[in-house]
């Protein structure tokens, strides 16, 4: 049963992406515009919403969670694991970077979400006064991370900057890992 | 059931790192080694096995996880194929074969292992591309491979026996060179110009049924014999056979030749040969096919084999019909018929190509669809999964109209044979579907079809409502087999995967149009309730109630995806999804306790479809005893979850449940004992959750009616258990036993007017064992409480059935029997209850008369948990009756059975703690039980309990409070006995003895480091050390001289200088006898131990010693002891020990020794004989050793004339060492005279000497 569903998959080029970050961090804003629907009615995301996106002939289903506590439930299910990680920091919020440094290791820790590949989506660098790509790998000791592949990509939801590379790493990253053959 | 809760995969990707550079490093070790100038080269033989171990073994490891490989494939399959094809072409200068071994193994036969182990797990298409393509080495391999042929054929005739022998090849080879040949065929250029010689025309090998075409190059001349042998072999070189086949077939210039033509022809012809043919071996057959399916599939894209379709069909049609021998043959193989699928598969796939439908065309898709149908029922399940998965592949490609069509003949086929039906006469009530008339194989494929469907979203929205239907009908799904075991988990799987896919491949909208009217499956549930709702809220009830954990998890999956697909549709959508947990549902008591509980905590709504779901085969009907029991407790649960406590009748939905659960009860047959069981269970459950509804409804009474009507339907449930025989008695009697101690919280409540509801607690845990000294409070209370005629009937049933409940001895249900038992005492008046006590000691006192009748476990238990409310029974001289009756027995009754259960019960209750001076007679004598039966040592077993009874009774001996005058005289009667058992040879015994020493170890002594980081002895010896280590011996050994007890213990042992040989008879069983492991930890402590100081050394000889003189008459300590004395001579330890008097030694080994008609204890004398005699001169710590060392020489002298020729034996063994030491003292002091010849002893076979002989070698050795 899962040899069947792990042959499909590979052959629609399928992978499961997790979106996660803080509340408040745009994930879902991110998605919607990469959906291409309208941003401006974007209201906080209470749980969370799985949506496929076409890239380049592969399917991403995205796993938008919510930005409360990160919850192992969505880490990985019976039929899928994850296959990549999205984290979406608010450049703005210098206050919580803290926070969301410690969720970001304590996430990495967990081992269920080994082999997933994560992307680092510093979001909102319309606003003035945010933070740079190289503050971000410092204050969140990216550099730390042995575990994982990782790569940060400063971004906006609002214009959209960014978000299409930030796909195409992702789909790159799985083409070597996962698609290569 | 269960499913694991660590995975495979997370292990191997944290480790993969390690892993692959391991191979990688190993990869080149293994096959090339330096050539002195700086290069490498290949070795010509390799150590199989080691190769093996680091390539193959590590692959394997990625069979879940192939991916991790393929950054490393460019790099590893290049080389292995150039070491291969460098191999291949040296390999004729030298052509040394080295000695027949089976260590070392040619190269090309590991490279083929290590490929073909890429093969199995990366797949042979991925690998097959980093093979090496020049031409060049086309003729190079096909020659090896008919090398390797001619060989096989000159050195054995047999075709069969060849493999594995001397130079033919291994079916990896054959494997991978096929393969490999079928990847060189892609070369660009024609064949012909390419094959270096053409054969003669006479030369052209026959091959029945294949007709040669003109014109046809050497090479392809060469390969088409080679592939259509082994097409024909039971083996995996069959694939690779086939595909070099394939390959050659579909190559534009043997098309042209018509090399295509002649092997469709030659195939097809093959599978229909003439009467008179021979039949060929199976396998041959699934070739053919296999081959036609690969050609099929390889043309499905070009018109090639357009003209040859029809033909292929008609004649593997009529295989399928046929009923000659072949094709009975053919159609009894299961991978046969499923290569006929994928054949008829690739072709209808090919004839859809075109866009002209003509007549012909449809007929023969109709013809394939109905075969497919046919399939999906087939008894093998990948006969199956092929077909269904046929059937979406070939849906997609049909018309709109034939698709739903297929579709609809799907669920046609579903829908067949179900029957609806109610369950009671009651109107309204839900309808129940019948299953059982269905085949469950042919669902499974059915079920699997639709999911496939659903993934490819073939069926159109207008479909959706029977699809519901279906799914829902599928996720439920059970039936029993003809032994009675649960059948069609594939089923509920496959419907998971369906409404998985589902949930991801249809918008919302489109699912919510349909309504859940429409959908009958949905009946049960309320017609307001989406259809997303009803399927999560099912999905929630497979959860958390499927008996398979993978249903588990793939129910809790597809709910993620419905919930996260489509948002605010289903009640409380986040949080069930993360009470659902793919973590939460892997236990299956978790996932039925604390998952359903969870979500009803939600929403009610999945509470209810639980507890329907508890109702059925998935709660009470479950083969699975302890998972019954599980759903019943959560059933409870969920009762009291779904009462609506601030309402004015918060006991209303009680009071429902418990009306079902009899209505369910009585319409049960005599033989649905398991559901009995279940039912029970959950009635139980019900009434256990009466304490904390109480406690919720705040001040609000259950009223007394109530009450009545629950206490009649237990005194009717405990009727029936008198006046009816079940077929599984036990399961009853717990189940009953259970209710009716669920009952007494019940009865507190409503008799006691002054009992507050804020005390009242389960009647599991009143009856516990900590609480048994509340006992006689509550049995006054209910003295003077008033009497509901209910209860007395309750009561006096009781009373009828309890001296069979109490009879029984499984586990289990004489645990709960005897509970029952204590609520009749509690029940019961004090006059009759003193009766019913004495009655009971009477009985448990006398051994039975004969064998057939046994005192019930239950007796035993229910006795030492009553001992409370015996106070009042006092005898004239002021001990209890019911301690004199344990002790009575264990005296009269030796029987193991007996004793363990007089322990189990002892110790799984108070009476041990609150009398304990009474029983120290009694568990000093258990830890020396050492019965040996047949059965082997099953004294064992009362030891083993008996040490688990003392570590109840010790159980906080650590505290200072704990120092009553029975302390110490429950350690000075038992120490030195458990220090033996410590270290005694069983693994059982001794690991509940290092718990009890555990116990008397003081918590503050720390290591002699002084490191603070380090563990206090205690955590060391608890956490770390195994009971069969060396250090666990030696921690053993220095328990007392290292001051490792508590205090107050220390001064008790302290007073007794005895511990040691109390130790050392323990420790000498586990020194000699026990496992080989166990004797060589045991022996390096030991040793270790007598090295560290002189005085240890002594302490130790001296117990040994003393053991010798005590334990005369006990063999199993005597023959060890004098085996590790002798072992300490050996060592050279023993010489040096101080104050042993070798001449008492002597003495005692003699005295030991005397007219046994045990060879091993002779021969352990005889031993110690030798270390005896062998330390005159050198012992200087010893007395009267010189008289010593006479004596023993003058008993060898004796034992040398013994009867047995195997003591004989030894004796001169012995003596051999003796007289050659001697003589090298001798030598080495210059005094050679040579005149006490040692070597008089070879050359005679002393087993079989003459007296006279044997005379004269004793006066020549002054053995006198």
């Amino acid at each position: 049963m899962l040899s069947i569903l792990r042959k499909a998959r590979l052959k629609d080029k399928e992978m499961r992406v997790l979106m996660l970050g803080l509340d408040n961090a745009g994930k879902t804003t991110i998605v919607k515009k990469i959906m291409g629907e309208d941003v401006n009615t974007v209201s906080p995301t209470l749980g969370f919403i799985i949506k496929t996106i076409d890239y380049e002939g592969y399917k991403l289903n995205i796993w938008d969670v919510g930005g409360q506590k990160t919850l192992r439930s969505y880490w990985r299910n019976y039929f899928e694991k994850t296959d990549a990680l999205i984290w979406v920091v608010d450049t703005t919020d210098r206050l919580r970077i803290d926070d969301c440094r410690e969720e970001l290791h304590g996430l990495l820790e967990e081992e269920r979400l080994a082999g997933a590949c994560l992307l680092i989506f510093a979001n909102k660098t319309d606003v003035d006064g945010c933070m740079t790509e190289e503050e971000v790998v410092t204050l969140l000791r990216l550099n730390d991370i042995r575990t994982h592949q990782w790569h940060v990509l400063p971004s906006s939801a609002m214009t959209g900057k960014n978000l299409n590379q930030g796909m195409s790493w992702v789909v790159e990253d799985a083409k070597k890992r996962l698609f290569l053959y | 059931m269960d499913a694991s809760e660590n995975d495979i995969d997370v292990y191997l990707h944290k480790h993969s790192k390690i892993l692959l550079d391991e191979l990688d490093q190993s990869l080149v070790t293994c096959l090339r080694k330096p050539d002195g100038r700086g290069g490498t080269r290949i070795r010509r033989w390799v150590r199989i096995r080691e190769t093996m171990k680091a390539t193959c073994a590590v692959l394997d490891q990625f069979q879940e996880l192939p991916q991790l490989l393929d950054p490393h494939l460019p790099k590893w399959i290049p080389y292995l194929a150039e070491s291969y094809l460098e191999y291949l072409q040296t390999r004729h200068r030298q052509k040394r074969v080295p000695e027949q071994t089976n260590l070392l193994a040619p190269l090309d036969y590991a490279i083929s292992r290590i490929l073909y182990s890429f093969c199995k797990v990366r797949g042979e298409k991925v690998i097959v591309r980093f093979l090496n393509v020049e031409t060049k080495y086309l003729e190079l391999i096909l020659s090896a491979v008919e090398e390797a042929e001619v060989h096989a054929g000159k050195e054995k005739k047999d075709f069969f026996a060849e493999r594995d022998s001397g130079d033919g090849w291994s079916w990896e080879q054959r494997y991978i060179a096929l393969l490999w040949l079928s990847h060189l065929l892609f070369a660009p250029f024609d064949l012909s110009t390419i094959s270096s010689a053409d054969l003669d025309e006479e030369g052209v090998p026959s091959i029945a049924g294949f007709n040669w075409p003109a014109n046809v190059p050497g090479l392809t001349m060469k390969v088409i014999p080679l592939a259509t042998k082994y097409i024909a072999s039971a083996g995996k070189e069959r694939d690779a056979a086939k595909a070099l086949l394939v390959r050659l077939a579909m190559r534009r210039d043997m098309q042209q030749i018509g090399i295509l033509e002649s092997l469709v022809q030659w195939s097809l012809k093959s599978l229909r040969p003439q009467r008179e043919t021979e039949i060929e071996n199976p396998y041959f057959y699934i070739g053919v096919l296999s081959f036609l399916a690969g050609i099929l599939r390889s043309s499905s894209e070009t018109s090639d084999m357009n003209a040859y379709l029809p033909t292929i069909f008609e004649s593997v049609l009529e295989l399928s019909t046929g009923e000659d021998t072949i094709s009975k043959i053919i159609m009894s193989q299961s991978s046969a018929r499923k290569m006929m699928l994928k054949v008829i598969r690739s072709l209808v796939v090919s004839l859809l190509r075109s866009s002209r439908r003509d007549m012909k065309t449809t007929v023969l898709v109709e013809n394939a669809i109905g075969y497919f149908l046919e399939s999906l029922s087939d008894n093998d399940t990948p006969v199956r999964l092929s077909a269904s998965k046929s059937l979406s592949i070939i849906t997609l490609k049909l018309d709109p109209d034939m698709a739903s069509q297929v579709v609809e003949a799907v669920l046609e086929s579903l829908n067949r044979n179900v029957l609806w039906s109610k369950t009671s006469a009651k109107s309204g009530a839900k309808p129940v579907r019948d299953l059982s008339a269905v085949n469950p194989l042919e669902w499974h494929g059915l079920m699997m079809t639709l999911s496939h469907l659903l993934y490819r979203r073939s069926p159109p929205a207008s479909q959706l409502s029977d699809i519901f239907h279906s799914l829902l009908l599928g996720l439920t799904f059970e039936q029993r087999g003809v032994s009675g075991a649960s059948v069609g988990s594939n089923v509920r799987d496959a419907a998971c995967f369906g409404i998985w896919a589902l949930a991801r491949r249809y918008t919302t909208d489109e699912l919510l149009a349909v309504s859940t009217k429409s959908v009958y499956a949905a009946k049960s549930h309320p017609a307001t309730s989406s259809i997303l709702q009803v399927l999560g809220t099912e999905l929630v009830t497979t959860a958390s109630l499927d008996p398979e954990g993978n249903i588990r998890r793939g129910a809790s999956a597809a709910l993620q995806e419905l919930i996260g697909r489509h948002p605010d549709t289903v009640e409380h959508g986040i949080g069930v999804v993360q009470c659902v947990d793919y973590h939460a549902v892997a236990r299956r008591s978790r996932a039925v306790q604390e998952v359903a509980t969870g979500a009803t905590k939600l929403s009610p709504q999945y509470g209810e479809a639980v507890i329907d779901g508890i109702l059925s085969w998935r709660g009470i009907g479950d083969l699975d005893t302890g998972s019954r029991r599980a759903t019943g407790s959560a059933f409870g649960t969920l009762i009291v979850q779904l009462s609506n406590t601030a309402s004015e009748t918060p006991f209303s939905r009680f009071e429902e449940s418990i009306d079902l659960v009899m209505d369910r009860l009585s319409t049960l047959q005599k033989r649905q004992v398991e559901e009995r069981h279940g039912l029970l269970a959950c009635f139980a459950g019900v009434v256990d959750g009466f304490p904390e509804l109480a406690q919720k409804a705040q001040g609000k009474l259950l009223d007394q009616a109530t009450v009545r009507k629950i206490l009649g339907y237990i005194s009717g449930i405990l009727e029936d258990c008198k006046n009816n025989e079940y077929r599984r008695p036990e399961l009853i009697v717990e189940a009953a036993s259970r209710l009716v101690v669920s009952s007494l919280p019940l009865i507190q409540a409503t008799t006691l007017s002054e009992f507050s509801h804020d005390k009242l607690e389960k009647g599991s845990d009143v009856l516990s064992m900590e609480k048994t000294n509340g006992l006689p409070d509550i049995a006054s209370a209910f003295a003077s409480a008033q009497q509901l005629a209910e209860m007395e009937t309750l009561t006096s049933r009781l009373r009828d059935v309890m001296p069979n409940w109490l009879s029984r001895n499984e586990q289990e249900t004489a645990d709960s029997a005897s509970a029952a038992g204590l609520m009749l005492l509690l029940l019961s008046s004090p006059e009759e209850r003193i009766k019913i006590l004495e009655q009971w000691a009477k009985l448990i006192a006398a051994k039975p008369g004969s064998r057939s009748t046994v005192t019930g476990n239950g007796y035993f238990h229910v006795m030492a948990m009553a001992q409370p409310l015996s106070h009042t029974l006092q005898d004239v001289s002021g001990s209890n009756v019911v301690c004199n009756a344990f002790l009575e027995r264990w005296s009269v009754d030796s029987e193991v059975e007996t004793r363990v259960a007089i322990l189990h019960s002892l110790l799984s209750s108070r009476i041990l703690k609150d009398r304990p001076t009474v029983f120290l007679d009694l568990l000093a004598e258990g830890l020396n039980d050492y019965t040996t039966t047949a059965r082997g040592d099953e004294g064992s077993l009362v030891r083993f309990q008996t040490l688990k009874a003392i570590a109840v009774l010790w159980g906080d001996i650590g505290h200072p409070t704990a120092q009553a005058d029975w302390v110490e005289a429950s350690v000075r009667k038992l120490i030195f006995n458990i220090l033996r058992l410590s270290a005694e040879k069983l693994d059982r015994v001794r690991r509940v003895a290092k718990d009890v020493v555990a116990l008397l170890m003081s918590e503050s002594s720390v290591d002699e480091s002084k490191d603070s980081n380090q563990p206090s002895r205690k955590t060391y010896f608890t956490k770390f050390l195994s009971f069969s280590s060396k250090g666990y011996f030696a921690l053993l050994l220095n328990l007392i001289p290292k001051d490792a007890l508590h205090p107050h213990i220390m001064t008790i042992v302290n007073s007794d200088e005895n511990w040691m040989a109390g130790l050392m008879a323990g420790f000498v069983s586990s020194a000699d006898t026990g496992n080989e492991e166990l004797v060589i930890a045991s022996r390096a402590a030991l040793t270790e131990y007598c090295e560290e100081s002189p005085e240890n050394l002594q302490r130790v000889c001296s117990a040994l010693v003393q053991n010798l003189k005590t334990c005369q008459s006990e063999d199993r300590i005597i023959v060890p002891t004098l085996e590790i004395i002798a072992f300490l001579f050996y060592a050279g330890l023993f010489q040096r020990s101080q104050g042993i008097s070798y001449r008492g030694l002597c003495l005692h080994t003699q005295k030991a020794g005397y007219k046994t008609g045990n060879v091993r204890k002779v021969i352990a004398c005889i031993k110690v004989y030798g270390g005896i005699a062998a330390s005159a001169g050198t012992a200087n710590g010893g007395v009267n050793v010189e008289a010593g060392a006479k004596d023993a020489r003058k008993r060898l002298g004796a034992l040398i004339s013994h009867p047995w020729p195997k003591v004989r034996s030894a004796v001169v063994d012995e003596i051999w060492g003796l007289v050659g030491g001697e003589e090298a003292i001798r030598a080495a002091e210059g005094e050679d005279e040579g005149e006490v010849d040692g070597h008089g002893l070879t050359g005679v076979d002393w087993a079989s000497a003459e007296k006279s002989q044997i005379k004269a070698l004793v006066t020549e050795l002054k053995l006198e």
